[in-house]
């Protein structure tokens, strides 16, 4: 047996090839597993060159239709043989599986009474547009002041200088959506050496310990408890999103983080009256390709380059961060917190001082010359269905409550997404915490 | 004419196609239709699975699959060193219900009683061994 996905119209096909036995069944659901992206919701299996059928594939029938029930789509076999046909009929399936002829009569179905809310009405719905990318807005609380709280200076942490006075403990158990750089310890000393760049999602926190291993720690409020988490850098984004933006490319390759920004940016010079060029942004998106970057080692004063060099100094770039463009996440899904700086707009309402502790160029985004900066943490999660139409801050709580934990990343400006819920806040003031 | 072949295999669902195909080799030699091959592979199969699934419960046991081909009828005799366990016991799975709450466990076993002719168990000798026979449409 071997069964080979593709997609038709938005929808999952298995094509499977030979006996669908108790074995066969067995290779059909890890391939299921493999290939549901999560933003899949309708599976029809095309049973066309399979002439045998056991309770075995009944059985991965059974659980694929629960699956993209939980997904809110629908499953359907085509193209079943006379021998799969008595089977189920004699196991008394034939009215509980939806059989089509073909693959296209069973596309043709699920396309036509199919409602994507993530394509609402036309007419009604706002959208900005620029450069290619297409953004449907939902309105957030437009009138909101939003803040970004600012810990630490990106200055010293670039050029490797922290010491432990300039180490605070924070606890992110309240803290809905921020990132810097934090570690988890038994003491500041035993925290030290570990600072790496972290994330906080609706009270989870999300770190990747600078020890060599490239490997995330992902700890709830539960796992957390009391410990206290040292940081030597954090925005924290303090008050609601403004507006909320749908993405959705209707594209196996997405669009780049800076695109979606480059719209955000767009939209709001156009729209928004108390737009100042900061925006702090939260993401819930389907991975179309994957490019990070990684602290390697804490940027601490024992570590610090020779002469005062930067650590993005081409000189000691290689030494500091690890650049992956190969991690291949495709399909699965990306909650990410960043800052965007639109370069292109009037930035004088900020202090330049508070503005120069939000971003810095690194010399790994390729496009960062091109007008804008940009910052952003992301967290991949697996199993997850995707649905534009709930609300993004459940959402995300949902998720880092009950999803499957990939990896945690420093994600570059070239991380492609193909859809996305996007939470959009337009930053009134950066406050510099003590 | 006879045609007998026997196989013993390790207790993994990887051995099924294995199986499979012994049945077909031999019961076509003997000249049985399409339909009735395809009966027979689902019936021993669904009496394997089950004894792998249940029976050894994961452990590693050994099942032997003897087949019996005559120009009028194939006999196909499984053994398995499980707990004693006749599968002809489980009742009937839930054909009616509503997929949610449907039970189907026993699904297997129901099938392979819908296509064999006869169906006889015995625990003998601390074996379990359970007889299929088909027989050839008049």
């Amino acid at each position: 047996m071997e069964a080979r996905s593709e997609r038709i119209d938005g929808v999952l096909i298995f094509v499977v090839s030979g006996r669908l036995d108790a074995f066969g069944a067995q290779q059909l659901g890890e391939e299921a597993r493999k290939s549901i992206h999560d933003d899949d919701r309708d599976l029809v299996i095309d049973m066309t060159d399979s002439p045998y059928l056991s309770s075995g594939g009944i059985r991965v029938f059974i659980a694929l239709k629960r699956e993209m029930k939980r997904r809110n789509g629908r499953f359907a076999l085509a193209g079943v043989g006379d021998y799969p046909t008595k089977v189920l009929a004699m196991a008394g399936f034939t009215a509980v599986f939806e059989i089509f002829m073909t693959v296209r009569d069973a596309v043709n179905a699920i396309a036509r009474k199919r409602k994507d809310p993530s394509l609402p009405d036309e007419i009604a719905q706002k959208k900005i547009e620029d450069g290619g990318v297409t953004l449907a807005v939902e309105p957030g609380w437009i009138s909101a002041r939003p803040v970004l709280r600012v810990l630490g200076s990106l200055d010293i942490l670039l050029h490797a200088r922290l010491t432990e006075e300039d180490i605070r403990t924070k606890g992110f158990q309240e803290i809905k959506y921020s990132l810097g750089l934090g570690a988890l310890g038994t003491s500041l000393r035993d925290a030290m050496p570990l600072l790496g760049e972290m994330i906080t999602l609706h009270g989870s926190m999300v770190w990747l310990p600078t020890d060599g291993n490239s490997t995330p720690d992902f700890l709830t409020p539960e796992s957390t408890g009391d410990v206290p988490v040292y940081t030597g850098y954090n925005i924290t984004l303090d008050g609601p999103f403004n507006e909320y933006f749908v993405l959705d490319t209707g594209d196996q390759q997405g669009v780049p983080l800076s695109g979606i920004y480059q719209a955000i940016f767009a939209g709001a010079q156009k729209r928004v009256e108390n737009y100042h060029g900061v925006v702090a942004v939260a993401i819930w998106g389907i991975i179309a390709g994957f490019a990070s970057s990684g602290l390697k080692k804490a940027p601490i004063a024992s570590f610090a380059p020779p002469g005062g060099a930067s650590i993005v100094d081409p000189s000691q770039i290689q030494d500091w961060f690890a650049s992956d463009a190969g991690a291949v996440y495709h399909g699965d899904t990306l909650v990410c917190f960043g800052i965007g700086v639109d370069l292109g707009s009037n930035l004088s309402y900020f202090a330049p001082d508070d503005l120069s502790a939000l971003y810095y160029a690194n010399p790994l985004n390729q496009r960062a010359a091109q007008g804008m900066y940009l910052h952003n943490h992301g967290v991949v999660f697996r199993n997850i269905p995707y649905d534009a139409s709930l609300d993004l801050n459940n959402q995300v709580k949902k998720i880092v409550a009950e999803g499957e934990f990939v990896d945690m990343r420093h994600l570059l400006d070239s991380t492609r997404l193909r859809k996305a819920k996007i939470g959009v806040a337009y930053i009134q003031a950066i406050i510099r915490e003590p | 004419m006879t045609c007998s072949r026997t196989l013993t295999i390790s207790g993994d669902i990887h051995e099924i196609p294995q199986i499979s195909a012994a049945l077909e080799e031999t019961m076509r030699a003997c000249g049985f239709s399409d339909d009735a091959i395809l009966d027979m592979q689902l019936a021993v199969e669904e009496a394997v699975a089950n004894t792998i699934l249940h029976g050894y419960r994961g452990a590693v046991g050994e099942v032997t699959i003897a087949i019996h081909a005559t120009l009028q009828s194939v006999q196909i005799r499984i053994e398995d060193h499980a707990p004693p366990f006749d599968p002809l016991s489980l009742p009937e799975p839930d054909r009616g219900s509503d997929l949610a709450e449907r039970r189907i466990g026993g699904l297997g076993i129901y099938l392979m009683r819908q296509v064999a002719d006869e169906v006889v168990y015995e625990y003998t000798g601390s074996k379990n061994v359970l007889t299929l026979v088909k027989r050839k449409a008049a």
